[in-house]
């Protein structure tokens, strides 16, 4: 493979793992249209590609959040069930569908999601209040510290099977896109579920490497993992999301979450014409 | 808890080194290596999970999580065929 095009996947991983860490996304909604608009690689190959750029984001993430006590294992392990579930579904269901399918719906759920992140953290759907208080599922329960506020945080996990939904739901567009999942995941977490943001933020992290590595077992099997395409965009990722973690601990950038959302449409719209030329 | 960390810590570091030492050597076989392992990375830490609930004698979770990594098995399973 020429060394440009080597060089061209790096910095694409660079930008999406910046990106992924500015804006607590995972890298893949990023990743995908870089790779398949920018980079001309077929759909498939992306959402694979993408798959193992979500595993490796994740597990760099996540090893730092579980020192920290930050994720909830036990909740993880729980809304993995449903989440492993839905990402073989996803990732088979993937197999079947002709490219352009594929390209269409991501860009649908792009433009759902620049909605939500748009409307900022009151976004759509149920209140709290008319879902009831819910049960707190008590060996849930857990605590952190929190280093900002100089205290222990303890709290209890509602409304139990909406979470499970969502992470099936989660799981299996992650299959099928190429997306770790999570910005479905912490908002429901955190909104819905009782559970802290940081926590909500830190368990997300640590499932979706878990959700990604289900699905992308499905794509290497159909042998659509491209290696040297996939090796690039993991490095540069790492690059990435390492660069974005140190400018986001700099910056604020819950104030460019707004802007976020109109690139994200201008995304969509680009992959709505490379499917239509 | 710490275990879990490093597992994934070290996953990570393994593979990337791999992947670099694979691109900038031209192998496939160490490219290959280096997908592997990140692949299974998180697997192991299910695995690492695991055993901390079976020894903290959690058995409902430790039940959920070998749950999942049956789960993960039918996903191998079927990339397989």
């Amino acid at each position: 493979m020429p060394l440009l095009q080597i060089a061209l996947l790096i910095l694409g991983g660079v930008a999406a793992g910046t990106f992924g860490a500015l804006f607590g996304l995972g890298g893949g909604i990023v990743m995908v249209p870089i790779l398949v608009v920018a980079l001309d690689v077929p759909m498939h190959n992306a959402i694979a590609t993408s798959l193992v750029t979500v595993i490796a984001t994740s597990s760099a993430a996540t090893s730092r959040n579980v020192r920290e006590g930050l994720a909830n294992l036990r909740l993880g392990v729980t809304l993995e069930i449903a989440t492993v579930a839905g990402a073989i579904v996803g990732g088979s269901v993937a197999g079947l569908l002709p490219a352009r399918h594929l390209m269409l719906l991501f860009a649908a759920t792009l433009v759902a999601l620049s909605v939500l992140m748009a409307r900022g953290r009151d976004a759509g759907g149920i209140s709290a209040e008319e879902l009831g208080d819910g049960v707190v599922f008590g060996p849930l329960d857990a605590s952190y510290h929190d280093p900002t506020l100089a205290r222990d945080v303890t709290y209890g996990v509602r409304r139990l099977p909406v979470a499970m939904s969502v992470s099936g739901v989660a799981g299996v567009l992650s299959g099928l896109l190429g997306i770790g999942g999570g910005v479905l995941k912490v908002p429901v977490l955190a909104l819905y579920c009782g559970v802290p943001m940081k926590a909500a933020a830190a368990t997300s992290n640590a499932m979706i490497g878990v959700t990604a590595m289900a699905s992308v077992f499905v794509y290497f099997g159909r042998g659509e993992v491209l290696p040297l395409v996939t090796a690039a965009s993991v490095l540069g990722i790492i690059g990435g999301a390492m660069a974005g973690t140190w400018i986001s601990a700099r910056t604020n950038p819950a104030a460019l979450r707004r802007w976020f959302a109109v690139v994200m449409v201008l995304i969509a719209a680009q992959m709505v014409w490379k499917v239509l030329h | 808890m710490n275990v879990a960390a490093s597992v994934l810590r070290i996953g990570v570091t393994l593979s990337c080194a791999l992947l670099a030492a694979g691109l900038i050597l031209g192998t496939a076989q160490v490219v290959n290596a280096g997908l592997v392992v990140l692949m299974l990375t998180p697997a192991a830490r299910v695995a690492v999970v695991t055993h901390l609930f079976v020894r903290r004698r959690e058995w409902t979770f430790a039940g959920i999580s070998i749950g999942v990594l049956l789960l993960i098995g039918v996903s191998l399973l079927l990339a397989m065929q």
